[in-house]
């Protein structure tokens, strides 16, 4: 407010220019690193990690829109809007924005759309920082969709559905298993949208949603590599201090009311064997149990010798097991998926992990058992952040889904204390039959 | 012109040892975060399977990871998972590596296991029983997968009887007949130490490494027991193969052409010419052509492959079904304008300087770094081969991307791989598209793949 107050004040003396934001606050991240955090007056967040191991440096832009913010019969409207933001800007003609990066040296361009967040994504060298600032500015503020673009593009996006949805089983059974786990909440429809409503869309949809969502204030920026945070914060104020913030009302995600009884539904695919995916509802990424969470999952099928890789893997009836939380802004779920050997059912698989499930609910595991999972975690923690990239995916995905990336590391420290008593809690809170979603992939023939 | 992409790195320290029984290990040091990265490779993959046993290097490799004369498979597991460490196996054509990572306080730990892994493999028959289902079950599952489909194809395919077309994970067939004589003959055969290649990077002093891998205690080396790989001979007329699946919407298609090697004088040349045409970029002809301006698939890209001889060049793409010939005749006339008309001044010099730009990601970190290494030596490359890729496109001009471009291309030696729901209609378009003989065209259902 105090800030607010103040570039008023400047503005109207005629110093407009001048840039303002809140005091730097330079935030501990993992061993010697600092992350120094910004945020601009029009509600921009900034992140910047300087980290001088090569001349490069990852930039993310990440905004708080994904599949969840669109109304029903405009599913997958924020998907293929992120592949809009490739097309044309007012002083961009089509094609300049890939040419211009990838002249530069530029290169992992690419973007990916969630129900929570979209994020844009490229790593360039260090001399060329003042460039792709410039180009996110710009398609930030001056985005033009074009209206035969915009047709092309549906034509490629249903393309993408092919792809990802109707000709995969894996695909089918994922956008199943959120349709039969939300019936209120807009997780439920899959992120790359349904057919009809692609068809429906236009390009005054896609005009309006940029409006709406593409704003300073729903927008995080990650910089990671070798960059001066100062330096580089000035380019920011630079490029994006003028940008107003377009507020909208937000609208609420409905709160998806708690599910009753276990829900189940049997998909006939064409699959040589069968597949199961199992889900119960757990809460959304910052609450006091998703810690415990985590260390179940570890558990259960984190490393060779977890007890679902033991009692479905080595005994002879799946070929893989994995499970896991797909924690998300509003309650998640906790996901457990199998791919059965040949000549072996789901229904067997199914009642395996039940009773694994069962004997965690019963049985505090061993010491040793729980050291070995939170090693586990621990280790996946760190082997995931070894690039600029990675590092900055990890900062932004944290900043929209856990409030903060100071929230996100919390979460792995109380894993540290995590004892055998609270994951015995947490099974018996949410592991229950009640809570309980499964899909069966099962030979049409 | 703008500066030049130079990775420096200083703050490392590079420590490479080559030993008098030629193993050879590098290793850079890396302390921002605390764990330590380590990968084995041997010189030969699954090209020294023998022809009656597709999938037997393979199947050798997964079995190192299952038990040793001291451990079995249950203690091995149990024993990286204490420590905070994963342990991986891949085979590909002309090598086959064992990696991991692990927490770097625990890196001692996990050096024994490896080691231990590495001398005394114990192949027991109940975990090779096990393993056996577990592939046959995979096999059938990539079945169900059309990208996988379409890639498990390709090679068999594309290089008939030469061992690049050999199936890496083999065929239920194969797979069930390997026996414990089979696995015992490929370990001597594989893991001699002058094969072994050792790298390595992350929270530890490099001489951990080095003497560790100098402790190594594997078979003797025996001159000549891995054959170098012989010339592919590719067919000289174009085909087509189309995998016939119920129910597509959408095809996969793989386009191959005879390949180059990195050893060969077009290696740069040829390397500018495929990023213009679909070498990954936004901006290439096929990216603008299939997807931009006609919206027939999600992405459409041409890459090449490596071997120690010449490999393939392909194309890849996934259309609507509505768009499969019309699609295949688009890229049948790039082609031919590629070959005839080469490339234009603009792309050149675009495509040049983003090549000589980006070059440093391809060793911006100490893995990729150490990776660059190893696949260095795999190849019998100069060290520094990928690291000088910028220098060497500099050297290149646009005559001589045309001119290679004219004698590399021969489109009567194109190879296509079709996974799809084939209809009379879509035969005969096909044919036509591609100015082939119907008995040109193989049809197969994809459960006979591979």
């Amino acid at each position: 407010m105090k800030n607010l107050i103040l570039f008023l004040l400047l503005a109207a003396l005629g110093c407009s220019s001048v840039p303002l934001r809140s005091k730097k606050e330079d935030i501990p991240f993992i061993g010697s690193m600092t992350v120094s955090r910004y945020r601009l007056i029009n509600g921009l967040n900034v992140l910047i990690l300087k980290d001088k191991t090569s001349p490069t440096f990852a930039y993310q832009t990440w905004f708080n829109v994904g599949s969840k913010d669109e109304k029903v019969k405009y599913t997958g409207l924020a998907h293929l809007f992120e592949h809009m933001m490739f097309k044309q800007t007012k002083n961009l003609k089509p094609g300049e924005y890939d040419k211009t990066i990838e002249r530069s040296g530029g290169k992992e361009i690419n973007a990916f759309t969630s129900r929570d967040y979209t994020a844009y994504i490229q790593e360039l060298p260090k001399s060329e920082l003042e460039l792709i600032i410039r180009l996110e500015a710009e398609r930030m503020k001056n985005l033009i969709v074009d209206d035969a673009a915009f047709k092309t593009e549906v034509g490629v996006v249903q393309n993408e559905r092919m792809l990802r949805n109707e000709n995969s089983p894996s695909g089918m059974m994922y956008q199943k298993l959120y349709e039969t786990a939300y019936k209120k909440n807009n997780y439920r429809w899959p992120v790359i949208g349904y057919q009809e409503d692609l068809e429906r869309m236009t390009s005054d949809d896609a005009r309006k949603f940029y409006e709406d969502y593409y704003t300073p204030e729903r927008a995080t920026i990650v910089i990671v590599g070798d960059v001066d945070p100062d330096k580089t914060i000035e380019l920011i104020y630079k490029y994006y201090g003028n940008h107003s913030n377009r507020r909208i009302e937000r609208v609420p995600n409905e709160p998806e009311p708690e599910q009753t009884s276990a829900r189940r539904v049997t998909l006939k695919l064409n699959v040589q064997g069968e597949e199961l995916i199992m889900a119960y509802h757990v809460p959304m990424a910052n609450h006091k149990d998703s810690p415990a969470i985590e260390v179940v999952q570890a558990v259960l099928s984190d490393g060779q010798s977890s007890r679902l890789q033991k009692s479905l893997v080595d005994a002879g009836i799946s070929t893989n097991v994995s499970s896991g939380s797909f924690i998300h802004k509003d309650p998640g779920l906790f996901m457990i998926s199998t791919s059965l050997q040949k000549g072996k059912t789901s229904t067997i698989a199914e009642s395996i992990i039940l009773k694994e499930i069962e004997r965690l609910s019963k049985e505090s595991i061993s010491l040793a058992e729980l050291k070995r999972a939170k090693n586990l975690v621990r280790f996946a923690h760190y082997s995931g952040l070894e690039s600029n990239g990675s590092m900055a995916r990890y900062l932004g995905n944290s900043e929209l889904v856990f409030g903060t990336f100071e929230a996100a590391l919390s979460v792995q420290e109380k894993i540290k204390s995590v004892s055998a008593e609270e994951l015995k809690m947490v099974i018996n809170k949410y592991f229950n039959p009640n809570n309980r979603v499964i899909i069966r992939g099962v030979p049409k023939s | 012109m703008k500066k030049l992409f130079i990775v420096l790195s200083f703050v490392f320290i590079i420590l490479e040892a080559n030993y008098s029984n030629a193993l050879v290990v590098e290793f850079e040091k890396d302390s921002r975060l605390p764990i330590v990265l380590v990968q084995v490779a041997v010189k030969s993959g699954s090209v020294s399977d023998p022809v009656s046993t597709p999938g037997l290097t393979n199947f050798l490799t997964e079995m190192l990871l299952r038990g040793t004369q001291n451990k079995n498979k249950d203690q091995i597991d149990l024993t990286l998972d204490q420590i905070g460490a994963t342990l991986s196996v891949s085979v590909r054509s002309e090598m086959l590596y064992i990696y991991g990572s692990v927490l770097s306080n625990e890196l001692p730990s996990f050096l024994d296991l490896l080691k231990e892994i590495l001398e005394s493999p114990s192949f027991p028959k109940k975990e090779m029983m096990k393993l056996k289902k577990e592939i046959v079950s995979d096999i059938a599952r990539s079945r169900d997968s059309d990208r996988s489909l379409v890639r498990m194809a390709f090679d068999p395919f594309f290089f008939g009887d030469h061992p690049y077309g050999n199936q890496k994970i083999g065929t239920e067939r194969s797979v069930m007949a390997i026996k414990k004589e089979d696995l015992e003959l490929q370990y001597k055969k594989l893991f001699q130490s002058n094969q072994l290649v050792v790298v390595g990077s992350g929270d530890a002093e490099p001489r951990t490494l080095v003497q560790w891998a100098s402790g190594l205690r594997l078979n003797p080396n025996v001159k000549g027991s891995i054959t170098p790989t012989r010339t592919p001979v590719y067919s000289t007329k174009k085909r087509v193969l189309i995998i016939n699946k119920p129910e597509r919407t959408q095809a996969q298609i793989m386009i191959g052409h005879p390949g180059t090697s990195f050893t060969d004088p077009r290696y740069y040349s040829l390397s500018i010419a495929n990023h213009i045409f679909g070498g990954g970029s936004f901006s290439a002809r096929l990216m603008q052509e299939i997807r931009v301006k006609k919206g027939w698939s999600y992405g459409a890209y041409s890459y090449n492959r490596y071997g120690t001889q010449p490999h393939s060049w392909s194309i890849y793409y996934f259309p609507e079904k509505q768009s499969i010939v019309a699609s295949l005749e688009k890229i049948s006339e790039m082609l031919v304008e590629l070959k005839e008309k080469g490339v234009t001044n603009e792309e050149f010099s675009f495509t040049k300087e983003s090549l000589i730009q980006s070059a440093g990601f391809d060793y911006d970190t100490p893995k990729k770094r150490v990776e660059n290494a190893l696949i260095e030596k795999i190849y019998n490359l100069p060290a520094g081969f990928f690291r000088n890729y910028a220098n060497e496109l500099k050297k290149v001009d646009i005559s001589q991307v045309n001119s290679d471009l004219k004698n590399f291309l021969d489109l009567n030696k194109i190879q296509i791989v079709i996974v799809a729901t084939a209809t009379p209609e879509l035969v005969n378009g096909i044919a036509k598209a591609l100015g082939v003989s119907k008995d040109d065209i193989q049809l197969k259902s994809y459960k006979q793949v591979p």
